[in-house]
């Protein structure tokens, strides 16, 4: 008994076939290619260089009409390649009705270690701070006209824990501190947990606080003596309170 | 010792004529037209394809399976991404743009079952069921497919997102696109076989009075995981380039010290051996950075070169789950890299793992000439 010769493909399945090949790895590449990279050092600052013009006439299309569909959307720069990023836990604290409250931290560690991982990836995401641009000149507003506000991390008196609050620009205007706010997505993503969460749990509202600290630089091996505090310091942000 | 009187003055270059230019650059071109078909169209035995569905199958299992208790909160729209959440989404793109979001919201049969949690649970349950059936091989050009689909739900929810979910969907993928079309050329199908796929994909499949047939379909969608794999390694070498800590070799010492873990007392029991401890971090760190960038070297190299693609696969599974306590990512690429094991080498692991001891002493010879056959045509490719 032999193994049977198979019987050749004709030139035009080749040709054909070829051509979609060719396609598919030209899309793959220009979507590799794409990737924001940086930031780099430029004369106007720290800034994230362009993708080159021909991958991203390339990927304008093959995105849109073809990768998108298959769910070829990543490009292959994986987030744990960048070893800095901050460590982030959160929780969440219910309150029902009668107003007691239940304090639930994430991830869990009574979960699996898979439920703990998708956790520690929800946790991750709502770390996505963008800095607020400050205002360089004088804003100079139409009569009766307020200023426009942002959304923003601010630190209240009497308390270390940051909260979200409408800032008025004006505020910003020659401002030297760098504010921070949260991404548009990480909103989206707390609100939704903690309606999920209320309710799973038949709470009335819900409020998640995010804790993190910036990574530990290895430099720190080298320092006689104690730690400066602020390599542990820890950071807590309140999205404040969201009912189901 | 005589020497020709032309020896030690330099020698006038002697200039090809243009037509000799010509047949040389007409004749790369052949070569590299010939190589191009002989790589994605050369037919294999489809061993190689077999063990990269079940391999491929049984990781889907184990991926989706540690859901089982938290379907509703994974993939219903009552879940961690609600209804609500993703009409937040919608608005978001249309007011900032698609770009705002880190993920493309993309489809998934959940979507479908809106907020009934039984059609939840029955849609969960049956995609497990498909990925088992796929695994065993089972109707496989169906179950290719849905299990393609089932994938491509389980993964949809952007809120659970892992990014080596992507590495599955690539393999699942083109295990599909291989078993729609294995068996539809080299043989003269049923019309049942032509439509649910061939019985010899079957998992206990011993053979009978058939022979394994070569199969074009093998062959193409193990190059295409070849191809793919090789770039998505050099990719991610090439950003992690990016980043300061590749460059001083201490990218490992983040995430083997996380902040909310690492204490004051840690730090200054690590200070005393600092010296070697960073100088056997950063070794290890290059090394893999080394190894990921030469990775299109060796990885279509047989021989000793299958010490350092498997198991640079197999130190990276366990790096990834010990420094990075990230699963999924140490399977997926181990898998991708087995995809580059030649079909005599496969053939080969496959009677280590199963031997065939109702085989026939017909079938043995058989087995041996073939595998000296295409041992021989790897040799001179």
């Amino acid at each position: 008994m032999s193994t049977p010769t198979p019987r050749p493909l004709p030139p035009a399945i080749k040709i054909a076939a070829s051509a979609l090949i060719l396609f598919h790895l030209t899309a793959l590449v220009a979507l590799a290619l794409t990737a924001p990279s940086g930031p780099w050092p430029t004369q106007f600052g720290a800034s994230t260089a362009l993708p080159p013009p021909f991958a991203l006439a390339v990927n304008e299309f093959t995105f849109q009409h073809y990768l998108r569909h298959l769910n070829m959307t990543h490009n292959y720069h994986f987030q744990s390649n960048n070893p800095e990023a901050p460590a982030v836990e959160f929780e969440v604290k219910l309150k029902d009705k009668l107003g007691s409250v239940t304090t639930l931290k994430f991830p869990d560690p009574s979960a699996s270690f898979w439920v703990r991982h998708r956790q520690q990836l929800l946790a991750q995401a709502l770390a996505d701070d963008t800095p607020v641009e400050s205002r360089l000149g004088q804003i100079v507003l139409p009569k009766g006209k307020k200023a426009p506000t942002i959304l923003a991390w601010k630190g209240v008196e009497g308390s270390s824990i940051l909260r979200l609050e409408q800032i008025s620009e004006l505020e910003l205007t020659g401002n030297n501190r760098q504010m921070m706010r949260p991404s548009e997505w990480s909103l989206i993503l707390a609100r939704a947990y903690v309606r999920h969460l209320c309710r799973q749990r038949g709470a009335d509202s819900g409020e998640l606080l995010r804790r993190h600290r910036n990574a530990i630089h290895p430099t720190v091996l080298f320092m006689e003596g104690p730690l400066p505090p602020e390599t542990f310091e820890e950071r807590v942000s309140n999205f404040g309170e969201v009912r189901p | 010792m005589k020497t020709s009187p032309s020896q030690g003055k330099p020698q006038p270059v002697a200039k090809p004529a243009a037509g000799e230019t010509k047949t040389a650059a007409a004749r790369s071109a052949h070569g590299l037209l010939r190589g191009w078909m002989d790589f994605w169209f050369t037919a294999i035995s489809p061993t190689g394809l077999h063990g990269l569905r079940v391999l491929t199958g049984l990781l889907l299992i184990a991926w989706a399976l540690p859901f089982a208790d938290q379907i509703d909160a994974t993939f219903s729209l009552r879940g961690w991404m609600d209804a609500e959440a993703y009409r937040e989404a919608s608005r978001q793109v249309s007011r900032l743009g698609e770009e705002t979001l880190p993920v493309p919201i993309g489809w998934s049969l959940f979507y479908l079952a809106g907020d009934d949690p039984g059609m939840v649970r029955v849609l969960y349950w049956s995609g497990i069921g498909v990925f088992a059936l796929f695994t065993l091989g089972f109707a496989s050009r169906i179950t290719g497919i849905l299990s393609w689909v089932m994938v491509q739900s389980l993964m949809a929810n952007p809120a659970t997102r892992f990014e080596a979910e992507y590495l599955v969907s690539i393999l699942a993928f083109y295990l599909m696109i291989g078993y729609v079309y294995y068996g539809q050329w080299n043989s003269q199908p049923s019309l049942a076989a032509r439509l649910i796929g061939p019985r010899d994909a079957w998992l206990f499949w011993r053979g009978g009075q058939d022979s394994p047939r070569l199969s074009y379909a093998a062959n193409l969608t193990i190059r295409f995981i070849q191809v793919h794999f090789a770039l998505i390694v050099v990719t991610s070498a090439f950003h992690k380039l990016q980043f300061g800590a590749w460059w001083s070799g201490v990218a490992f010492w983040y995430p083997m010290h996380a902040p909310l873990a690492t204490t004051e007392n840690d730090i200054h029991a690590l200070a005393a051996g600092r010296d070697s401890y960073l100088f056997f971090l950063s070794l290890a760190q290059y090394l893999v950075l080394a190894w990921q960038l030469t990775f299109p070297f060796f990885a279509w190299r047989t021989g000793k070169w299958r010490y350092l693609l498997l198991g640079g696969g197999v130190l990276g599974w366990i790096g990834s789950v010990y420094i990075y306590r990230m699963p999924l990512f140490g399977p997926a690429f181990l898998i991708g890299f087995l995809s580059y094991l030649t079909p005599a080498e496969w053939e080969w692991l496959r009677d280590r793992i199963i031997p065939r001891t109702s085989a026939t002493e017909g079938d043995r010879q058989s087995r041996k000439s073939n595998l000296e056959i295409r041992n021989k045509r790897e040799k001179s490719d």
